[in-house]
């Protein structure tokens, strides 16, 4: 294994807003080159607070906060822009400012007093929009872009700024899900190819599982890190998440609802397939246990075309559409159960 | 490149504009001056006395005094607008022309403790109207920082605006005849009443405030993006904000302290600029509200010379017309100003 570069490491943090109630203390993190962290935890649980923190938005309580092994007090404000780029929830309210502006706004810590811009400048620009898949838009006002489009600028100016680490808070809030997963996919790849460190909180669960490299999950009893199956298979997910209305299914890595259950049992019968599958799922959100013995039974007859038998210990009959069968299973309880 | 050149040519015709209207202003007052005789007295030595009398004496520095108000006014609207995130920002609206003159009001009318000789100190004056517009700024955007509701900070500035009023009444009624006389003739102060004098202290401070505005460009651009991205780019929150308060109150205290309070120019000139230039670069508004600031303050001092009556008519009334329109088409055009 090639050995890793550590960019960022803490020790003994403290961070929150109370000297005498930190939200989480004694943390002891590190970010490594070309890893993406994802940042997950309950709500409330301060993930924006670390955020903020570790980016110099806002005080810490106690501890130290190291970049390239230098305590993140000794850099002056320019050179901790030169280590660390953001990309925050904050809208931008600005009626008149292009893409390329924005974008160019990164280069802010390393131009001159006029923020006069050379040609390596333009450079790094240039290809900071070009990796967002934003040129074509490079001259079209930022407030006139869909919201995806508006986070992958602010992602530019991250890029732009050519930092070692990026941190992002909530990079995918207010996307929808195509977009959710083109960002992420994004900083995936830019994590890998450029070796920067990025760290980004976020609340799709089930993509930050899929797609970091490390996960640290913020809970009320402290941080657990690590690669996301280990924090699966050791059930801190299910521990973390204490939810009534759903479940995390650590089979298959996401999170199921719960229904609420008829308490009707209902056998069911076939080969293991698309239909079987969603059959089940269909049955399960209607409230029906499945058993594997019950009085009454679906089986599957046959799946081209896709044919349904209902066994009731009264009749039986047969449906050829899913909405059809579990209308015929009601109508059988409704008046004989 | 194509948009430098785009620039270059909307600064000529800026410019073109300025010294028209700069020579418009010159030429118009009770006694009215042709371009001819302008032009005669500007190139011969053997002009008319009385009329290079009018120029030396009254046209030239009113002129030059609507081209510092103007320009100076429109620079501290913008730093304010970006200062507070918020496009309905100006000396005017935010209270700080009234904090001006509540500070000038408290030289004049409540210290009957100092001194006789320093009551009459221009300096002393503007040192009063600089420290009453940054008690003003001050408190503006202490509140400002507990809103986020651009109106709601209006209103703020309304309101202290209105204290700041009430208290300069209080004053008023209870101060002496001859100190009540130094004030009222101060507050009428009008473009026009500004001497070479006064000129040689108000343009240096003016234009030291006009520098340190154009050397904040870069950070007031990273300050577009909110505090935090600014942090996040290395812009030390505490001394920018501090020196973007400073040079606004210099700036807009100056001015109120020599011509009076001149309503919406600080407000109205930086919307014209981002409109024209279609950018919020301060690179290239800042100096773009200057000619526009003097332009538009000229504009409104050739109004006030119509011959509708034999009076001037007062600047501040015409500046209202011209700039209160402006400000409600920025408001039904912006959409987003509950955010």
């Amino acid at each position: 294994m090639e050995t890793t570069r550590t960019l960022l490491h803490t020790k003994r943090l403290a961070i929150g807003y109370n000297k005498k109630q930190a939200l989480h203390q004694l943390l002891m993190l590190q970010l490594n080159a070309g890893e993406m962290v994802g940042l997950i935890g309950p709500n409330g649980c301060g993930k924006s607070t670390l955020i903020r923190s570790l980016a110099g938005l806002q005080p810490i309580l106690d501890g130290t906060i190291y970049i390239n092994n230098i305590p993140i007090s000794k850099l002056s404000q320019t050179q901790r822009a030169k280590s660390i780029a953001v990309v925050l929830t904050d809208s931008i309210n600005t009626q008149s400012l292009t893409v390329r502006q924005l974008v160019e706004m990164g280069r802010f810590p390393h131009t001159n007093w006029a923020g006069k811009l050379q040609s390596k400048d333009h450079e790094l620009v240039n290809k900071a929009i070009e990796q967002v898949h934003l040129s074509h838009k490079a001259n079209r006002f930022y407030n006139e872009l869909s919201d995806g489009e508006k986070q992958r600028v602010m992602i530019a100016k991250a890029l732009a700024q050519d930092t070692p680490i990026i941190f992002l808070d909530e990079p995918t809030a207010h996307l929808d899900l195509p977009n959710t997963i083109d960002i992420m996919m994004l900083l995936q790849q830019l994590a890998t190819n450029t070796k920067k460190a990025i760290l980004l909180s976020t609340h799709e669960l089930e993509l930050a599982l899929q797609i970091s490299d490390k996960l640290w999950l913020l809970t009320d009893q402290g941080i657990k890190k690590g690669i996301p199956e280990d924090i699966i298979l050791n059930g801190h997910i299910e521990k973390a998440f204490k939810p009534s209305q759903f479940y995390f299914d650590d089979n298959i890595g996401n999170f199921r609802v719960k229904y609420a259950t008829k308490n009707t049992p209902i056998q069911l019968i076939g080969d293991n397939c698309k239909a079987l599958y969603w059959t089940k799922r269909a049955l399960e959100r209607l409230g029906y246990s499945i058993q594997k013995e019950a009085d009454c039974s679906i089986t599957m007859l046959s799946t081209d075309p896709i044919k349904w038998k209902f066994t009731n210990p009264l009749y039986d009959d047969t449906y050829y559409t899913l909405e059809n069968l579990l209308d015929g299973v009601a109508e059988y309880l409704k008046k004989h159960a | 490149m194509t948009n430098n050149s785009k620039n270059a040519l909307l600064y000529s015709g800026l410019a073109l504009l300025f010294i028209g209207l700069l020579l418009t202003d010159i030429c118009l007052g009770s006694i009215l001056i042709s371009p001819a005789e302008l032009f005669s007295a500007i190139t011969s030595n053997q002009a008319d006395n009385g009329i290079m009398s009018i120029l030396y004496n009254f046209r030239l520095p009113k002129a030059l005094t609507a081209c510092i108000a103007g320009a100076g006014l429109a620079v501290a609207g913008s730093l304010m607008q970006t200062l507070f995130a918020n496009p309905l920002a100006g000396p005017y609206v935010l209270g700080i022309s009234s904090g001006a003159g509540l500070g000038v009001a408290l030289l004049l009318l409540g210290s009957t403790l100092l001194p006789a000789f320093l009551i009459g100190n221009i300096w002393l004056q503007i040192a009063a109207a600089v420290i009453g517009a940054l008690v003003v700024m001050v408190l503006v955007l202490v509140v400002s920082t507990r809103t986020s509701d651009t109106v709601s900070l209006l209103l703020v500035g309304i309101m202290f605006g209105s204290i700041a009023g009430a208290l300069i009444n209080v004053l008023q009624s209870i101060s002496n005849p001859e100190a009540l006389k130094m004030y009222v003739v101060w507050s009428m102060g009008s473009i026009g009443a500004v001497t070479w004098d006064m000129l040689s202290i108000m343009t240096p401070l003016v234009v030291v405030g006009l520098i340190g505005a154009l050397l904040l460009s870069k950070k007031l651009n990273a300050l577009l993006l909110g505090e935090n991205y600014a942090i996040g780019l290395g812009v030390s929150m505490g001394w920018t904000r501090a020196w973007v308060i400073l040079i606004t109150c210099l700036i807009a205290a100056t001015i109120t302290a020599f011509t009076g309070p001149v309503a919406f120019i600080g407000m109205a000139v930086p919307h014209i600029a981002r409109g024209i230039f279609k950018t919020s670069d301060h690179r290239t508004i800042l100096p773009s509200c200057m000619l526009l600031g003097a332009s538009l303050l000229l504009l409104c001092d050739c109004f006030t010379q119509l011959p509708i009556s034999d009076y001037a008519l007062p600047i501040n009334a015409i500046s209202s017309l011209i700039g209160a329109p402006i400000i409600l088409w920025v408001i039904i055009k912006n959409k987003h100003l509950h955010q």
